[in-house]
């Protein structure tokens, strides 16, 4: 079976050369069919790649770019599967390219969040994953100090993009967030101590809450004013609410502006 | 496929020589290995004599790059030909691994 893969290979590397992109592209997307079989999912990404390579010079002319992009993201899917999270993170990149090309921007904009997703996957993977090494590498010799600093920035930034807003394609993450942060503010606030009418009080749980949407919408009516540790609580969530409307609505017009 | 290995001022230089298919895939990888338990930091791959390169190569390349930037080095190709370029480029390779003219021009800018 590997002997026949590679001589599919070594002819199909011929049709490219010779710019024969039909038959290349089907000798490319048969070899990446094999390879899954066998479970060399590296190189099954690899014969993919090459397939959209192929569909992508075609597409100079025709409009391919979808074909492209779909042979990207099965690259893609094979780089992930076999935990090339970096690769993986490229090619849904140019998925996304080509879907884009192609005016196609659902499948653009789940390639885009999908390439964050790898990409963020991709640098627990340098730090921690040593297994494709396969072999012990001096623990001394690894370490790069401000290497693994910019890469654990990276990644809780990354993290934290995805939980708020899905890295901007996702905006209902922000409405969920925005609720988790209501509820908890109002489960805080309810430790407390508010001031209405002149009264000092503990507030239950839905007059927390009708303060924390009030506090998180800016609207502060006045009616009710926190008192000590609630009134830092206030102050954080004020903080956090000039932050989530306006990625609700950057994620919202950027999702579905586009079509 | 015959690999040599050669250290010139610090950098490890592998010179393949023939086709890099899936079994020589294995040959390179088991190279590297051994390159790498010996503490090398600068690799760099010599193509001038690679007449085929498959997707067995090309994993293993990538597969290398990766190895040794989380052992702290990096990895460079050069002297490769037109259409192995080609297939970096179609691969998006080329994106993830440096790629010299030629090993003067390599060496001088590891």
């Amino acid at each position: 079976m590997i002997d026949n893969i590679k001589s599919m290979e070594i002819i199909a590397q011929g049709f490219l050369q010779e710019q024969k992109y039909d038959e290349a592209l089907k000798l490319f997307s048969e070899a990446a069919g094999s390879y899954q079989d066998l479970g060399q999912h590296q190189q099954a990404a690899m014969c993919f790649a090459l397939a959209a390579g192929c569909y992508e010079s075609k597409a100079g002319t025709q409009s391919l770019y979808y074909y492209a992009s779909t042979y990207y993201a099965k690259a893609a899917k094979e780089a992930e599967i076999s935990g090339d999270f970096e690769y993986a993170s490229m090619m849904y990149k140019h998925a996304g390219i080509c879907y884009e090309r192609d005016l196609e921007f659902v499948g653009f904009s789940e390639c885009f969040y999908l390439s964050k997703e790898c990409y963020r996957k991709s640098l627990v993977s340098n730090l921690f994953n040593r297994k494709h090494s396969g072999t012990y590498i001096p623990i001394l010799h690894r370490i790069d100090l401000p290497d693994v600093f910019r890469s654990i920035i990276l990644w809780v930034s990354l993290s934290f993009s995805s939980l708020l807003w899905g890295h901007g394609e996702r905006p209902l993450r922000t409405v969920g967030f925005g609720c988790f942060l209501v509820l908890f503010s109002a489960f805080l606030y309810t430790q407390g101590y508010f001031m209405a009418g002149g009264h000092m009080h503990r507030p239950n749980f839905l007059e927390s809450i009708y303060f924390s949407v009030v506090t998180i919408t800016h609207i502060g009516y006045g009616d009710i004013m926190p008192i000590g540790f609630d009134k830092g609580v206030a102050v954080l969530q004020e903080f956090a609410g000039i932050f989530i409307m306006p990625l609700f609505l950057t994620a919202l017009c950027r999702k579905y502006l586009r079509f | 496929m015959k690999i040599l290995v050669n250290t010139i001022d610090e950098v490890t230089v592998v010179i393949l020589d023939g086709e890099l298919n899936v079994d020589d895939s294995i040959l390179l990888r088991d190279a590297f290995l051994k390159i790498l338990k010996e503490g090398a930091k600068e690799v760099m791959v010599d193509f001038e004599k690679v007449t085929f390169i498959g997707s067995a190569g090309l994993a293993t390349l990538i597969e290398m790059m990766q190895m040794l930037r989380k052992a702290g080095g990096r990895l460079g190709c050069c002297n490769i030909n037109n259409s192995i370029r080609g297939l970096f480029e179609i691969t998006k390779i080329h994106k993830l691994i440096t790629i010299y003219e030629n090993r003067a021009l390599a060496l001088k800018s590891f």
